[in-house]
């Protein structure tokens, strides 16, 4: 089992450093398929992996294995950073969603990136993705955990600025690595404090001293937990640090649905649970966490009634269902949160790979009202759509009603917060999903539709079908891991040894589906009729004008960060430059160099090349040494 | 009446096989020489003497983990400081056989180069583990005139002799102070081994002024031998003068053993009074440090820029003694290790360009070279880069572990000055590589002799030992650990 997790983790590199050393000499078509067989191979052992951890006991599936130590394992005192990964039941679920999501879209990208110039420098960065992913959910320790966190940014970056001849890409690329950046400092800093109170960042004996180090509630406590927090906060895209995750659309499809739907941005969700100690031990922050999902949940869903490019769309739905899990891990039901995880890796891949063969067939047009009546020549992708937006809505899998059910059995300020914000929110998915459908595939099809559909090859080619396919397949069937109602409850049973687990009683599981489901149906239908007449849609819109304005100017936080973090930035920037650098930075530079140069030619100066005075300066310092040795003496 | 008594000491094979094997070996050159074919003297003195050196360095690798033992009535002490400073000497001396393998056209003496190589080394090995003044001035006389005569071996070449007249003067006058500090540690003590001047201070009074002028002057002696300011004025010509491979072996193995002793004499017969040495080594440490970063910014010669930054070297390695724990001692072998390669290697690639120009490198003369032997180039970055201290090359680590030695023993004035040293030593280090990589010189009419490949897989061997060590530097470390444990406790 050791083997094959190291292998799982260290493939994706090899084909990495493959891909990159092979450069023009291997072709595009093997290049692609080369990164798939890799992503295939690296989900085989996880798979592997996960199933020798089932056979194993309960209390025994946790293992630490280690494969290399720097030096100074000698010293005693000296901070030890092995290369050593921690397998067990919450990152053998990652590890499955990881590579297994990402072998699918790396397949679908076959299809996806024929033709493009670049495509074999994609496939390596997408490899490169999945290492850097791996490596965070399989991490033993927190620094190779910020090591990780800091590759995926860094590929997320190099993926979202792919088509870096347009100038969109660049700037959005540029905007998710400051966000994140900010969010990575928080994680150092967090180890900082690791390092100084316990001399060790190793996730087993940080959580197992953590009470006794940090006591509940105290100072240093809240501040490891909140300072993790913004690392999260700043990954999974949840307020404040989320602006930058619509404009991470301007990458590839298939990187929107793997890098920024499927596993990055829910790493704070993974995080969180992972620390599930240090948050339990930080009860304020704990309900922080369930206050900032449960508010971008409902702002995300408020947004994307409005949105009308079909990615950005899907990405506000990524930013509230990201507020659903934070809302679940805030309430101290960790299982719940992943396993909306896993479902929502599967449902919104499904989404966003669905929405790429739609964009692909009408000439990489986005904006939704373009589209329209595409059901009648893409039944079949219009069928898989409707499997994802089934389980965006929440009919199944039931993930999102399990946090509800958390939320109501947990009780408390935090959980009645999440209950009520979770219930809304269920409507407004109900409606933003709905729409999108309505607007893509039903209907009138518009004149633009009509003139750049092309259809030629079917509706698209399988490489790419396929994975959609899969993925719809498997987000009916991850349902049933966990249905509830006392059913079954496979999932929170197997994280139960790693993860907090609230388990609802059956009247509650019953309330919350029929309310979910009530309010999500509710939503649906009602989006369904507005749109069979525009005036009536025009109508809606003025009567929520206000509503409306806000949500389209998404809430006022570009503008904010514009003129609170951007222009100041500038301003010290230039002030920076023309007094710091010029005066005291040059001018203490010049002074340096000035003086050293100076003292060095005299230096050289004094090598005369002249044996006398060799041995006169070797005589007076000898001189000097033995002065000073008779000044210690007691003669 | 006068009883003269004469006791026999008992003889130890096993402690002075390497010195006996590379001697005799010497001896076996010098003495077939006159029958060899002038065609055969240069291969077969480097077989000759690349075995004697792979052979020398059996016994101290089987008696790594031995405990510290004393032989020929406590003149020697057998322990893994020693035998590790051995070895560097020995591997040393190897290099130095393959880099002058790859200048032939200056060796018409090359049996003679060979037997003074193996002779000069038998010296330093058995100075590293000497236990008395006595033992120590002779093995250092041995090798030092050894030294002599290799700095002048190309009879023909003025720098040459010039270089080893100034180094035979220079360096008699320091072999005197040396002598001179023996004699009156003597006359102050009544003793010549180490560990029994050790237990005659405590005894007596340490502080009497006889007693601390023979150290004042066996320090001023082991400075003299270690490249430090103000006894370093011979440094630059007998470097510069000396052929590149006598250069590439002085600068390393001279510098470890003059360490290795230094290290040795001050801990085991004066550490009882560490405090009065202590700072003067500091001091010395800092004139050297300043001496040579500075006086290394203005050389044009590549030889005599890495002469001067010898010099800055011993800043570091004198810290290491100054503050003389356990730790520095580690951190110094480690150094040593380090230093010998990256410092050999670059000789190396002096010596091969040498050869291409078939005259003396200036730093201008590699301009370029990065579109011509790329490989080399890329070894001479690595060189540049250790040498001034950067990760992940081996020299960073040896820095590293040098200051942290510096501020756990509570002289962290010597870690602050040698970061401003290394800061100064990028002015120069860094020329090389911004040089090898300027496109702007035309490319040369004829093409280069090709350099030897032994040569050349030497050197890229070397390189990569610098960057792996400095990547991976548990195991040396590991292994400096068990020389140093053998010498001091903590």
């Amino acid at each position: 089992m050791e083997t094959l997790s190291w292998v799982c983790l260290f493939l994706p590199l090899a084909g990495v450093v493959v891909l990159a050393l092979a450069g023009n000499r291997i072709g595009r078509e093997p290049a692609s398929w080369l990164a798939t067989a890799i992503a295939f191979a690296s989900f085989i052992c996880g798979a592997a992996v996960f199933f020798s951890i089932l056979g194993e006991g309960e209390s025994a599936r946790s293992h630490v294995y280690t494969l290399y130590t720097w030096a100074g394992a000698h010293n005693v005192h000296v901070l030890r950073v092995p290369l050593s990964i921690q397998i067990d039941q919450l990152s053998v679920v990652e590890m499955l969603v990881v590579s297994g999501v990402g072998a699918l879209i790396v397949m679908y990208s076959i299809g996806y990136m024929h033709g493009d110039p670049k495509q074999r420098r994609f496939f390596a960065y997408m490899n490169l993705f999945l290492f850097s992913m791996l490596l965070v959910v399989m991490a033993g320790n927190f620094v190779l955990l910020l090591a990780g966190w800091g590759l995926v940014g860094l590929s997320s970056y190099l993926l979202i600025g792919f088509w870096h001849e347009q100038e969109a890409p660049v700037a959005a690329a540029k905007k998710a690595f400051v966000m994140n950046a900010i969010g990575d400092v928080g994680i150092a800093i967090a180890i900082f404090l690791m390092v100084r109170d316990f001399g060790t960042t190793d996730y087993h004996e940080v959580f197992t001293r953590a009470h006794d180090v940090w006591p509940k509630g105290s100072a240093n406590a809240n501040w490891v937990a909140l300072l993790l927090l913004a690392g999260a906060v700043a990954k999974s895209a949840q307020i404040p640090l989320h602006t930058w995750l619509p404009d991470a659309m301007e990458g590839p499809t298939p990187v929107s649905a793997l890098i920024h739907a499927a596993t990055m941005v829910t790493a704070g969700v993974y995080l969180i649970a992972r620390c599930h100690v240090l948050f339990a031990n930080a009860p304020n922050v704990r309900t922080l966490v369930a206050v900032i999902g449960v508010a971008t949940l409902l702002m995300a869903g408020v947004i994307a009634l409005v949105q009308t490019d079909i990615k950005r769309i899907i990405a506000y739905s990524t930013m509230s269902q990201i507020g659903y899990m934070f809302a679940a891990v805030g309430v101290a039901d960790d299982s719940a949160g992943m396993f909306h995880l896993l479902t929502h890796a599967f449902f919104k891949a499904l989404l966003f790979l669905g929405a790429g063969i739609v964009i692909h067939a009408l000439a990489n047009e986005q904006d939704v009202r373009r589209m329209g009546g595409l059901s009648k020549v893409m039944p079949r992708t219009t069928m898989l759509m409707w499997v994802g937006t089934i389980a965006l809505i929440g009919f199944w899998p039931m993930s999102k009603d399990e946090i509800l059910e958390g939320a109501l059995h947990g009780g408390g300020t935090a959980g009645w917060i999440v209950y009520v914000g979770g219930l809304v929110g269920a409507a407004f998915t109900g409606i933003y999903a709905t729409r999108l459908m309505r607007l893509v595939f039903y209907g009138e099809m518009s004149g633009y539709a009509k003139e750049h559909l092309h259809t030629g090859h079917g509706e698209a080619p399988w490489t790419m079908f396929l994975p959609v396919a899969a993925l719809a397949a498997g987000a009916v069937l991850v349902g049933f891991l966990s249905v509830g109602f006392g059913i079954t409850n496979f999932f929170g049973d197997f994280l139960a040894q790693s993860a907090p687990t609230i388990e609802a009683t059956v009247p509650q599981d019953i309330l919350t589906t029929a309310l979910a489901w009530g309010l999500g149906g509710a939503g649906a239908l009602y989006v369904w009729r507005l749109y069979d007449d525009p005036a009536r849609v025009a109508a809606v819109r003025s009567r929520f004008q206000t509503m409306a304005t806000i949500a389209e100017a998404k809430f006022g936080w570009d503008e904010l960060y514009y003129n609170i973090g951007y222009r100041p930035a500038v301003w010290l920037a230039v002030t920076f430059d023309s007094i710091g650098e010029r005066w005291i930075i040059g001018g203490s530079l010049w002074l340096a160099r000035t003086t050293v140069a100076t003292v060095a030619r005299a230096t050289a100066l004094a090598q005369s090349g002249i044996v006398r005075q060799y041995v006169t300066v070797l005589a007076g310092g000898a001189a000097l040494v033995a002065v000073f040795f008779l000044g210690k003496a007691n003669l | 009446m006068i009883t003269l008594t004469v006791t026999t000491v008992p003889v130890s094979w096993s402690a002075i096989a390497p010195e006996i094997v590379l001697l005799s070996c010497a001896c076996v050159l010098l003495t077939c020489a006159i029958f060899l074919p002038a065609r055969l003297a240069h291969p077969v003195g480097a077989a000759v003497a690349a075995g004697a050196f792979a052979a020398a360095m059996v016994a101290p690798i089987a008696q790594w983990h031995d405990a510290p033992r004393t032989a020929f009535d406590d003149t020697l002490r057998i322990d893994a400081f020693g035998n590790g400073a051995r070895l560097l000497i020995f591997a040393a001396g190897l290099l130095a056989v393959v880099v002058a393998w790859g200048m032939p056209h200056l060796f018409d003496r090359a049996v003679e180069y060979h037997a003074l190589l193996l002779a000069a080394a038998a010296g330093m090995s058995l100075l590293a583990v000497s236990n008395s003044l006595v033992i120590a001035f002779i093995a250092l006389e041995l090798f030092s005139i050894a030294l002599y005569v290799l700095v002048a071996i190309d009879v023909d070449a003025l720098p040459g002799l010039e270089g080893a007249l100034k180094y035979l003067i220079v360096g008699s006058v320091g072999a005197a102070f040396l002598l001179y500090g023996s004699a009156l540690v003597y006359g102050a003590t009544g003793q010549f081994e180490f560990d029994l001047i050790a237990q005659s201070i405590r005894h007596g009074d340490a502080h009497g002024g006889v007693l601390l002028l023979g150290v004042a002057m066996i320090i001023v002696g082991l400075g003299f031998k270690a490249n430090s300011a103000p006894f370093h004025m011979w440094t630059p010509d007998a470097y510069e003068g000396a052929p590149t491979p006598v250069t590439a072996f002085m600068s390393a193995a001279t510098k470890t053993v003059a360490l290795v002793l230094a290290f040795r004499v001050l801990v085991a017969a004066f550490g009882e009074d560490s405090a009065i040495w202590q700072d003067a080594v500091g001091a010395l440490a800092v004139a050297s440090f300043a001496v040579g970063n500075l006086a290394a910014l203005r050389q044009a010669n590549v030889k005599r820029m890495l002469a001067y930054s010898t010099i800055g070297h011993t800043g570091f390695l004198f810290t290491a003694v100054a503050v003389h724990t356990q730790a520095a001692a580690r951190a110094m072998f480690y150094y040593l290790a380090i230093y010998s390669l990256m410092n050999i290697g670059a000789f190396a690639l002096v010596a091969i360009r040498e050869r291409e120009l078939g005259r003396p490198v200036l730093i201008d003369d590699f301009r370029g070279y990065a579109y011509r032997r790329p490989l080399l180039a890329l070894s001479m970055v690595v060189f540049m880069l250790s040498l001034a201290g950067l990760p992940p090359m081996g020299g960073f680590i040896a820095k590293i572990t040098i200051w942290s030695s510096a501020v756990d023993g509570g002289q962290t004035y010597l870690a602050i000055v040698g970061v401003a040293a290394t800061l100064v030593g990028l002015g120069y280090y860094l020329k090389i590589p911004f040089a090898l990589v300027d496109r702007d010189v035309p490319i040369p009419e004829s093409p280069y002799r090709p350099a030897f490949a032994v040569t050349s897989a030497t050197v890229l061997a070397t390189a990569v030992a610098v960057m792996v060590l400095g990547i991976i530097p548990g195991p040396l470390l590991d292994l400096a650990q068990t020389a140093s444990a053998s010498l001091i406790g903590r």
